[in-house]
This record gives C-alpha cells, structure tokens and sequence, in this order.
C-alpha cells in the first residue's frame, strides 16, 4: 500500500469541476439577463432656491399649485389645484385644460407632512403626463405669490 | 523509458485539465459575484418600495457609480449612498461629494412609497441647502397602489 502510494500510479478521487462550471454559466447569463432588462424609471422636479423662486414666480398671472392635503388615517387625500378641490381622477384633465394655453409649463406641488410620498408621486407623475415641463416642489408651507 | 513516455504525458495533460477547470471555475465565480453585487437592489434597512406611477421617464444617470442618491425608508431614516445619516448632516455629505467637479450635480431620491411626506420635505431641504436644484425620484412603472383602491 505504501509502495503504491509514493509511486504515484493510484491517484486519490477528484472533483469533477465541469458541472459546476455550467451551472455558474447558466447563473451569470441569468443576472447579465436580470441587469439588462431592469431600466430605472425616474420622475423628474426642482427644489427652488429662495432667491430663485422669487423671480422665477414673479410676473406669471397666476402660478399652479397642486397641492395634497392629508384627510384622515388609511384615507387618500385629497388634492387641490390653487385651493381648489379636485377629484384625483379628474387631476390630469384639469391640468391639462390649465396647460394647454400657457406658454410657462410650471407647476408647484406641495404636501402635508403626513401624505404618504405615494401621493405626491402620483401628483408629480400626473402633472407631467398632463403637459407639465418643470415641477417644483414647495418644502416651506408657506403661499406662494399669485397662488 | 518507455514506460515514462506512456504515462507522463497522460498525468500532465490531466494534471492541465483539472487546472484549467479549477481555474475556470473560479473565474466563471467571481464574474458571477460580480452581476451578484450589481443587481442586488437597495438594502436600507427594512428596504425600500419604490412609488408606482404610470408615466415615469427611464433613465441612465442613476446608473452612475458616482450618482448622489438619498434614500428615504418608510420610518424615515435617511441614507447617503448606502450610509445612514442624521437628516441635519446631509447638507455637508452632499457639499462634501460635490467639491469633486465630475460630480452629476442633481440627486436621486429614492423613498419609499409609504415613507412621510414630511420626512422627505427634510431630506429635501437638506438637499437644497447644498445648492441642488435638480432632483429625480426613483419610480417603478405601474398602476398607483393607493389609488386603485
């Protein structure tokens, strides 16, 4: 047995590797799969600076502030164009009919604290499919001038 | 020497298979690590569920490794990157990452559906403290769950 050993003629049983290796390619083509098909989407805003806003609200006849107000726990809120009730599925519309004549596509958005950020992406989203170019979101509760 | 020509070149050449597979086997490994690593999705905490819309625009720039991206879990922690930190802190983390001029100077949110308005708003402030004007927020494509309720 010794002399068989140091010999080198009976070689201990190996680990056949190939499977492995195809299993771990079917697995890479699976990610490099996963990766190619997840796009990211995004939704696009602006956070005016205090200055900026300033000017950039001053001198339009009437600035669009959709605004979605809290109601009550596991309610949706609701939301308003300018103060102004509106029913979530007529939002779109509405803002479209606002948009469709003005040549300054720019709406505010802004939030009660206890909204969940769902809403206010649907707010966001909405405006932009309705014509919206720049959404800017108003993080001070304070009015805006022309509101 | 017979004898050796007969087995020696056998030994070798086995000896060169089960390299090769060793070594091809580790390199098919960490090639997999690596698609592992790239799409494994945000680990904030708890995780975070991105909002649904139904028109979100696809994008790249999220993609960049250098990307700013604050993200907002549903208990209102805040994250820089994939670093949790004190919403009074991400100004300077942001204005910190921007004295690199290659920098995209516009930040990715990416909060939770369910997450407070309220506590984005901070997280917002935070950011515009820093001078960004542009933002994105991360959306996945669909049907609003709230909404179609």
């Amino acid at each position: 047995m010794a002399f068989s050993m140091t010999s080198g003629g009976a070689r201990g049983p190996q680990i056949n590797v190939t499977p492995l290796i195809d299993v771990l390619l079917t697995l890479i083509i699976m990610f490099m799969l996963v990766v190619s098909m997840d796009k990211e989407y995004q939704e696009k805003a602006q956070i005016p600076q205090p200055d900026q806003k300033q000017t950039a609200v001053e001198g339009q006849s009437r600035t669009i502030v959709i605004q979605v107000v809290w109601t009550t726990k596991d309610q949706p809120p609701t939301v308003k164009i300018n103060q102004e009730d509106v029913r979530w599925e007529d939002l779109e519309t509405r803002l479209a009919k606002i948009y469709l004549t003005r040549a300054e596509k720019v709406a505010f958005v802004r939030g009660d604290a206890d909204v969940d950020f769902q809403y206010v992406a649907d707010a966001i989203d909405l405006a932009h499919h309705a014509g919206v170019q720049r959404v800017g979101l108003l993080t001070k509760d304070r009015m805006v001038d022309g509101e | 020497m017979q004898w050796k020509s007969r087995t020696s070149p056998r030994l070798f050449s086995d000896l060169n298979t089960l390299q090769f597979s060793s070594v091809m086997a580790m390199v098919v490994f960490v090639v997999l690590l690596v698609f592992m690593t790239i799409t494994t999705p945000y680990h904030h905490g708890g995780g975070v569920n991105l909002p649904r819309v139904l028109h979100p625009v696809a994008m790249r720039g999220a993609d960049r490794e250098d990307a700013m991206k604050v993200a907002i879990t549903r208990d209102g922690k805040v994250y820089f990157g994939t670093e949790q930190v004190h919403v009074a802190d991400l100004t300077a983390k942001i204005e910190d990452r921007l004295k690199d001029r290659e920098v995209e100077r516009k930040v990715y949110i990416v909060a939770d559906m369910r997450a407070r308005w309220g506590g984005v708003k901070l997280a917002l402030d935070g950011v515009r403290s820093a001078g960004i004007i542009r933002v994105a927020f991360l959306a996945d494509e669909g049907r609003s769950p709230m909404l179609s309720r």
